[in-house]
């Protein structure tokens, strides 16, 4: 008994109203009546009652009412009392016979109604007398009428003798017993908490969306929550309604068997168009018809957003279930046809109406794939072209829409559809396309696992070089996997890997299409054929404002990154994080964050490259790119290192190292080296720094394929300086001379120059020196304010203090905005070493991040902290905090006192 | 700059920012800007009962008060 009530979840309440009602009874009598939904648990309320009444030694009969013996007179009585006919044989002869003819136990004349009332009213009363006796009667909708007028007559003379009567019917519908002036408690559905208990007691591998999806479609309702896992389907398919266990549908198809057809047809139309729209029913229907189904409770119309609703998501369930197959198919080609401006849900329309292969209805359902897909949702796209694949007329235009599913799903991170899509697109005969898509979608998979990257390498490019595509460049299938190609050449980081990619390349006609052509020189090896590409990176560019096709977006950032100017596009980026924000695609949304970090970075926003990583690195994880994870772990390694975090910044990249090392991850093995040397250079610790800096590329030689290798050019050659390999330091610089890395970008000019001026004469001083006053040069902010410590150093060397000075306030305010403790410490010794005395004693002037000082603007001009929050994409909560360490910074009491301050910066 | 006047700093941001309200607070009592030398314990200390006072009223620094 413990245990039926140790079941009920979420009834506290209703059963301390049983015990309260079974104490009651004993004590004089009393009567319950327990009403609500079917399936909501009357029955197992009734259960634990007849339960609680056995253990405390009540007398408990039971009986139900059916619905098929609701016309058998005394069914449920006969039923009831059974277990007492010993009993009604002491009756007084009159009730006795009564009875007794009554429930069919002798023959004789149909006896009067109150007569048989007064005999079950005596036999209960004169049971009672040894032990209480509890009446517990379900399912009241369905006993018999003089059954029902007994139980009424009994219930309201209980008073004083210890019978109980607890009776359970469903609210809706009427039965023959006489409810007025009886107790009744009303069984709600369980609540939110209570339901997901249920689901994880009795389901406990039932997660995520599934369960979302159990929980959403059952409503609370208890017998929903049991049955439904068996039927339910991690399904994507858009017009899928979830079948019904035959306890289901027999609950809730009995509330449809008096409907009229027309009525029934017009819910199998609300139920597929999915809306519920009434105008858009109304084109296909006359919604008179709808009248029935409201006056039974099913539908409500909720005039305020003109919308039919169905009260409760199963009715419609039941609805589909009760339909025929040509009931099914006309109401889909009658909404198909009602759909000529939404060619998407006309494509699923037509595809469920269709009866076997139609490759018009196909195609069509290929063409709404793309434009989910497009909008960033996978699992609808997929779900489209496994039905686009059922209805293809050929095998091959089958596998390889199976394929272009698996390729999609594991593009979008979703692993285990992918892997079974690719089963079965290669258990069919593939065409040349299909045979590609797959292998692309299994190289995908492969390094978004624990495969390794040289393997996945070899698989794509056998597919490419074997494939029936006739290297025609505008093949999609082809483009695809050619850029799958460069992500894992890339990865792998060998000139071997890369040599392949490039045959490859040679061979597209007429021309490799423009991204990837811009790509494949551009990042491969930018500082060999990276600046001729100039040209046609300006036309990318140029073409972005208008550009809606997100993956160009993602793959023109991605060409631009070496050249730096990810800093054109940062508007771009923030659209791709934006629309990952709002629930759209993850992969485009990681994309963003990484061009952003990178940007960002360069650019001295570091609390916004912290914020930004730690983003990535959730979604990476949470949305299943783990692939993408280690980009945000060396950004945040990165920025450690810059802010003499040196413990968390090896930590992180020896976590890269380990997660690379068994998947031949080359490039993320050489990027990891990046914040060590970072470390060790601001640690002073000039030698570890040289190490790691020569693991990327060994001075004197820029490595081919190695794009890291010029983030460390300037640290390799001051370390090499540091400590006393003039020969190395030169003979790098002299590299980079050779290479003419200063064509690249800006940027690299400036690294160029500045590792010039370290390593050259006099001439090569006063290049730096110009090159630093030109304007947009500090954009660079960590690198220029490195190259000023570096160059003050030498010029205080060869005492040329007021110079030496000039460089290092510049560096200081650039390493105070970036919080970049260690250097500012550095460049206050220097300062000092160079006779300056304020740097002793003194604040960093204004240490303002840029994310503080752009939020102290916006204060100083009026705005509100919401209204901030608004333009920087930011929480109000966040604006707050910041202000909170403005005002200490600044020493200002009120916002008004803001701009003065800004304005003394 | 002491612990109290990077307290005291800290306060006036929460203050200035619009959407702050104390339930006891009159936002619409023009709000005078203190005459204020953080580098002094005693300004910065009038400076704290001033804002205590106007967010929880003069009774609130009383003696026996909330």
């Amino acid at each position: 008994m413990v245990a039926v009530v140790a079941e009920l979840f979420g009834r506290e309440v209703e059963l301390a109203r049983i015990r309260g009602f079974l104490d009651s009874m004993r004590h004089g009598g009393d009567v319950l009546m327990v009403r609500g939904e079917p399936g909501v648990g009357k029955s197992a309320l009734l259960a634990a009652a007849a339960g609680l009444g056995a253990a405390e030694s009540l007398r408990v009969l039971s009986a139900n009412g059916f619905e098929f013996e609701a016309d058998v007179s005394y069914s449920l009585l006969n039923q009831l009392l059974l277990p007492l006919y010993t009993d009604i044989q002491r009756l007084p002869p009159a009730l006795r016979d009564a009875l007794t003819v009554a429930l069919g136990f002798g023959p004789g004349p149909a006896p009067a109604t109150l007569l048989v009332c007064n005999a079950t009213l005596l036999l209960l009363t004169t049971a009672a007398r040894t032990r209480p006796v509890l009446l517990v009667v379900d399912d009241v909708q369905w006993i018999d009428r003089p059954s029902a007028v007994v139980l009424g007559f009994v219930a309201r003379r209980v008073q004083g003798a210890p019978v109980g009567v607890i009776a359970a019917s469903r609210t809706g519908t009427e039965s023959f017993l006489d409810r007025r002036g009886l107790a009744e408690v009303t069984v709600e559905p369980l609540s939110d908490e209570a339901a997901g208990h249920l689901v994880d007691t009795r389901f406990p591998t039932l997660t995520g969306r599934l369960r979302h999806r159990l929980l959403d479609l059952a409503q609370g309702n208890p017998l929903a929550l049991v049955e439904l896992p068996g039927s339910l389907t991690d399904s994507a398919h858009p017009l899928d309604v979830v079948p019904l266990s035959d306890r289901l549908q027999t609950i809730f198809a009995a509330r449809l068997a008096d409907l009229p057809e027309a009525t029934r047809l017009l819910l199998l139309l609300a139920t597929f168009e999915g809306s519920g729209d009434v105008r858009t029913l109304r084109g296909m229907t006359d919604l008179a018809h709808l009248a029935p189904a409201d006056r039974a409770q099913l539908v409500r119309v909720d005039d305020t957003s003109g919308r039919i609703v169905f009260r409760h998501p199963l009715i419609q369930s039941a609805i589909v279930a009760m339909s025929t197959y040509a009931e099914r198919r006309q109401a889909h080609q009658a909404i198909a046809a009602a759909l000529p401006g939404d060619p998407e849900r006309r494509a699923w329309h037509l595809a469920a109406a269709s009866a076997g292969p139609d490759e018009a209805v196909a195609a069509q359902l290929e063409e709404a794939a793309q434009v989910v897909l497009r909008r960033g949702d996978a699992l609808a796209a997929i779900a489209s072209l496994v039905r686009a694949a059922e209805l293809s007329d050929t095998p091959q235009d089958a596998a390889r829409r199976l394929a272009q599913a698996a390729y999609t799903g594991a593009e979008a991170g979703v692993p285990g559809d992918a892997t079974t899509l690719l089963a079965d697109a290669q258990a069919m005969s593939q065409g040349p396309a299909g045979a590609l898509l797959a292998a692309n979608a299994t190289a995908l998979l492969m390094i978004n696992g624990d495969g390794d990257v040289h393997t996945a390498h070899r698989l794509l490019a056998g597919a490419i070089e074997t494939g029936d595509h006739g290297w025609r460049a505008a093949d999609p299938a082809l483009d695809e996997a050619m850029h799958t190609l460069m992500l894992l050449s890339w990865f792998a980081g060998s000139t071997e890997h890369w040599a392949v990619f490039h045959r490859n390349m040679a061979r597209l006609v007429p021309a490799p299409p423009d991204i990837l052509s811009v790509l494949s020189r551009t990042f491969p090896d930018p500082v060999r054929t990276g600046a001729a590409a100039q040209p046609d990176l300006d036309a990318l560019l140029a073409a972005l404002p208008g550009e809606q096709d997100l993956n160009r977006i993602v793959r023109t950032g991605t060409a631009v990154t070496h050249l730096d100017r990810l800093g054109e596009m940062r508007e771009q980026c923030w659209r791709l994080v934006r629309q990952g924000r709002e629930g759209g695609a993850p992969q485009w949304q990681l994309s963003g964050l990484m061009h952003l970090c990178r940007e960002d970075y360069l650019a001295g926003r570091w609390d916004e490259v912290e914020e930004l990583a730690a983003e990535g690195e959730r979604v990476a994880t949470d949305s299943g790119f783990p692939f993408l994870r280690w980009y945000f772990l060396l950004n945040q390694a990165v920025i450690a290192a810059g802010r003499g975090r040196f413990r968390q910044a090896y930590e992180l990249a020896d976590e890269i190292t380990h997660w690379a090392v068994p998947r031949g991850l080359a490039s993320s093995l050489a990027n990891a080296h990046l914040p060590r040397t970072m470390a060790a250079a601001a640690e002073g610790d000039f030698e570890a720094a040289y190490r790691h800096a020569t693991d990327i590329s060994p001075a004197g030689v820029l490595a081919p394929y190695v794009p890291i290798a010029t983030w460390v050019m300037f640290d390799l050659v001051e370390a090499a300086l540091r400590t006393g390999r003039t020969t190395e330091a030169r003979a790098h610089a002299e590299a980079m001379r050779a290479a003419d890395v200063t064509a690249l970008s800006p940027r690299m000019r400036l690294i160029q120059h500045g590792v010039d001026a370290l390593v050259f004469d006099d001439e090569a001083g006063e290049r730096i020196e110009q090159t630093l006053a030109e304007p947009g040069t500090d954009r660079w902010l960590f690198e220029a304010s490195r190259i000023r410590l570096a160059f003050a150093g030498k010029l205080r060397r060869r005492k040329e203090l007021l110079r030496a000075r000039t460089h290092l306030f510049a560096a200081r305010t650039g390493f105070a905005t970036m919080g970049a403790e260690p250097w500012l410490a550095r460049t206050d010794a220097e300062l000092r070493a160079a006779g300056d005395r304020s740097a002793a004693t003194a604040p960093p002037p204004a240490a303002l991040t840029p994310q503080e000082l752009e939020i102290a603007g916006l204060a100083a001009s009026g705005l509100t902290n919401k209204q901030i929050a608004q333009r920087l994409d930011l929480s109000p909560r966040t604006v707050g905090a910041h202000l909170y360490r403005i005002f200490p910074k600044l020493g200002v009491t009120s916002r008004a006192g803001l701009r003065d301050a800004l304005n003394e910066i | 700059m002491s612990r109290w006047a990077y307290f005291l700093l800290n306060a006036f941001a929460a203050m200035a920012d619009a959407e702050y309200t104390h339930p006891h607070a009159r936002p619409d009592e023009p709000q005078a800007e203190p005459a204020l030398d953080l580098g002094d314990r005693a300004s910065v200390r009038a400076a704290f009962r001033s804002i205590v006072e106007r967010e929880w009223g003069p009774r609130a620094l009383e003696e026996g008060g909330r």
